[in-house]
């Protein structure tokens, strides 16, 4: 992760919370929190809890009421704050590491600015969040603290969204276009998304997921197509890997040198030789791994400082946690239909 | 760019949902399979009909904005029995059941076409926003369009896909239709000893239904006694008999005129008799006939041709969600699905009904 400017901003970030809503976060009687903390969220019953790496329950985040199909949660590493993407109840809210709210995207009273968002990304060099906000065609970048510092218009069908963890540049799966779309990171303000576009490749059908990798490039799934492409800093082509029939996520996971996918239809986690350039008409030939018989797994999600891979199983309610060689190292189960997870692996 | 549905997908999906075990009441697992399909893509919400009618699920309706004025695209989840464990095989370009069970393909066809098209409808050019209201129980009495949460829908005019007639076709005009119980009391008397006492119920229905006009009446009208009842012994004169019938037409007048002409006979025949008779009916639906520059009509003409379909118009002898529709102001067709032998064992669809079926919910989605 790259410190350089922003950590002034995340440092800022974490003072300001501390002075404001919420007290310090603590594991229990006091104690600062230690552990890996996993972050679920359950579809079926709109549930949203973090667990720790045995399974036991830390915190029940919030329930039906509060959510409504959360849809995508992601971590800041640096302080642990944990953002939530609710489809139908049109919110983003932040919590902090242990749990506790932080902040809200306004509701109904406050005329709601995002309208059935699917997908988010945290920015590792800043603490901010860049939001996909299908149902007004936009993406927003919501600073640490909440504010809006810039909506980003023009999109169609905005789907799958990634902050590249070193520039700070995001990485946007436009589904109504058929393009994955790289802007700066930098945009501020109303902006249409040709003023900030940094990257555009629609060699593509239907792209959903997308993960920014740490060099600048960016990586992305089709449904329509089976595939998963490797993009250069500027959205080109650099290699292309095919054989999925519904590939639905993606992480980077850079120390390990992969890129894991998950393919909700074959039911398999495939972990990607990040380095692989060139056309390969099947996964098999350029994976270091391959975990089958999986029931619809629908997120991934790479701790890469702790070299843990958690894996959302919808459709057995589970949370398969492998190491780097693709060995289960856990089970989590009683879900009831896990969509969405993070973890952080504290302090 | 102009998105077009997977065909691969959609055999797939119709596979699927040909599955699922849902018959009137029982929609659950059906309602479930469509909003895990589709809820991430667009808003779904269930209304309130389940409880209305004492079933497990309610009508779903799926929102897809877009642009211009919004459509109102109408499958059932329903099928009748038997339906439990549907196993699908294609031979000779059809989808068929194992032979044991109907295939239902009325209507998980149409359930299986309008799911590929809220998948794919991201991806759609100029599109006009879309509602997908997926109704419960249609088979047993259009329960759930008659029950269903209509101050959610913004349709101005509405698709039901749901007729038995290949893509192409549409029925603008359908019959109401009137049920009718009526049951006969007498009096119960021994048929050896005292026959002399009895009033027979069942003589008295006899009577009744030999008078009654029955069959086509015109050619817009039928009617029909088509259960009947009563008796407790060989050896007892029967006090009560009960019979069911049911008249359609698609002029309402005349449906009327039947209706009197029936409650006439049955009324006749028990004073003849010396008994009497309890009548009641109760309306299935109300008939509709659209005209031809209807705009569902006129988008259905340049739809079709769109998708390579020449437009046919039919009158349907049959009750449908459509009739409801109509009767609440939201101007309905009926749309041919291509399901051959709908209700029976021998049920099919071709293949390439389900993909012509498929393109031309496209095309009604996106021609001007
Ligand atoms: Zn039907």
């Amino acid at each position: 992760m790259n410190f350089s400017k922003p950590v002034y901003i995340a440092a800022f970030a974490a003072a300001c919370c501390f002075l404001t809503a919420c007290g310090p976060d603590t594991g229990g009687a006091g104690a600062p929190i230690t552990g890996t903390r996993i972050w679920v969220a359950d579809q079926p019953d709109s549930k949203v809890a973090i667990y720790d790496e045995g399974g036991s329950l830390l915190k029940l985040v919030g329930r039906f009421g509060m959510f409504n199909k959360p849809n995508s949660i992601d971590v800041y590493e640096y302080d642990g704050a944990a953002w939530v993407c609710d489809f139908y109840t049109n919110r983003i809210r932040k919590f902090s590491a242990g749990g506790n709210p932080l902040y809200a995207t306004p509701g109904q009273e406050g005329g709601f600015l995002v309208r059935n968002p699917v997908a988010l990304s945290v920015s590792q060099s800043s603490g901010e969040c860049w939001v996909s906000d299908r149902g007004n065609h936009r993406v927003l970048r919501l600073g640490a603290e909440g504010g809006v510092l810039a909506r980003v218009t023009g999109f169609r069908y905005p789907r799958g969204i990634s902050a590249d963890p070193a520039a700070g540049d995001v990485w946007v799966a436009d589904e109504g276009n058929d393009a994955v779309v790289k802007i700066a990171g930098t945009a501020s303000g109303d902006v249409p998304v040709a003023a900030v576009e940094v990257g555009r490749f629609t060699g593509m059908e239907n792209p959903w997921a997308v993960a920014a990798d740490a060099d600048g490039k960016g990586w992305a799934c089709s449904r329509e197509a089976g595939r998963v492409v490797k993009l250069s800093p500027q959205a080109a082509e650099l290699a292309s890997v095919g054989g999925f029939a519904n590939p639905v996520a993606l992480a980077v996971d850079e120390p390990a040198g992969a890129v894991y996918v998950v393919d909700a239809e074959k039911g398999l986690l495939a972990a990607l030789r990040r380095n692989v350039t060139g056309t390969h008409k099947d996964y098999g030939a350029v994976a270091t791994f391959v975990v089958r018989n999986l029931a619809k797994p629908e997120d991934v999600f790479a701790d890469e400082n702790a070299g843990r891979i958690y894996v959302a199983e919808m459709g057995a309610g589970n949370v398969r946690v492998y190491d780097r060689d693709g060995e289960l190292i856990n089970t989590l189960g009683g879900f009831s239909g896990p969509g969405a997870l993070a973890a952080w692996d504290g302090d | 760019m102009k998105a077009k549905i997977n065909r691969r997908k959609l055999l797939r999906t119709f596979k699927e949902v040909a599955a699922i075990y849902g018959p009137g009441k029982r929609e659950r697992d059906v309602a479930d399979y469509i909003s895990s399909r589709l809820e991430r893509l667009w808003p779904v919400s269930e209304d309130g009909a389940g409880d209305a009618i004492d079933g497990d699920a309610g009508n779903l309706l799926v929102q897809i904005e877009g642009e211009g004025e919004p459509v109102l695209f109408v499958a059932h989840m329903d099928t009748v029995e038997p339906c439990a464990g549907v196993k699908t095989k294609v031979e000779d370009g059809y989808v068929m059941s194992g032979g044991d069970t109907i295939l239902g393909a009325d209507d998980r066809a149409a359930v299986a076409a309008l799911v590929e098209l809220a998948e794919a409808a991201a991806r759609m050019r100029a599109r006009r926003p879309l509602e997908l209201l997926f109704t419960v129980a249609e088979e047993i009495g259009l329960l759930g369009a008659k029950h269903a949460d209509y101050a959610a829908v913004t349709g101005k005019m509405a698709f039901v896909f749901d007729a038995s007639e290949p893509p192409g076709f549409a029925v603008v005009a359908a019959p109401g239709s009137e049920l009718v119980t009526a049951t006969f009391h007498g009096r119960a008397a021994h048929a050896g000893i005292e026959p002399e006492k009895g009033i027979n119920a069942i003589k008295m229905a006899a009577s009744a239904v030999a008078t009654m006009r029955l069959g086509r009446i015109d050619h817009e009208t039928t009617g029909n006694v088509g259960l009947i009842s009563g008796g407790r012994a060989t050896n007892i004169i029967p006090e009560r008999a009960e019979i069911k019938g049911e008249v359609r037409s698609h002029d309402p007048s005349k449906l009327a005129a039947h209706v009197a002409h029936i409650n006439e006979e049955i009324k006749k025949a028990a004073a003849e008799s010396g008994g009497d008779a309890e009548i009641s009916w109760t309306q299935a639906y109300v008939s509709y006939r659209l005209d031809e520059d209807a705009p569902p009509v006129a988008l259905f003409r340049r739809a079709a041709r769109a998708a390579g379909l020449e437009p046919k118009f039919v009158a349907g002898g049959g009750g449908s969600d459509a009739n409801v529709l109509n009767a609440r102001g939201i101007p309905s067709i009926v749309i041919g699905c291509g399901m051959e032998n709908p209700h029976t064992t021998d049920e099919r669809i071709a293949a390439a009904s389900l993909e012509k079926l498929a393109e031309l919910a496209t095309a009604l989605a996106t021609t001007a």
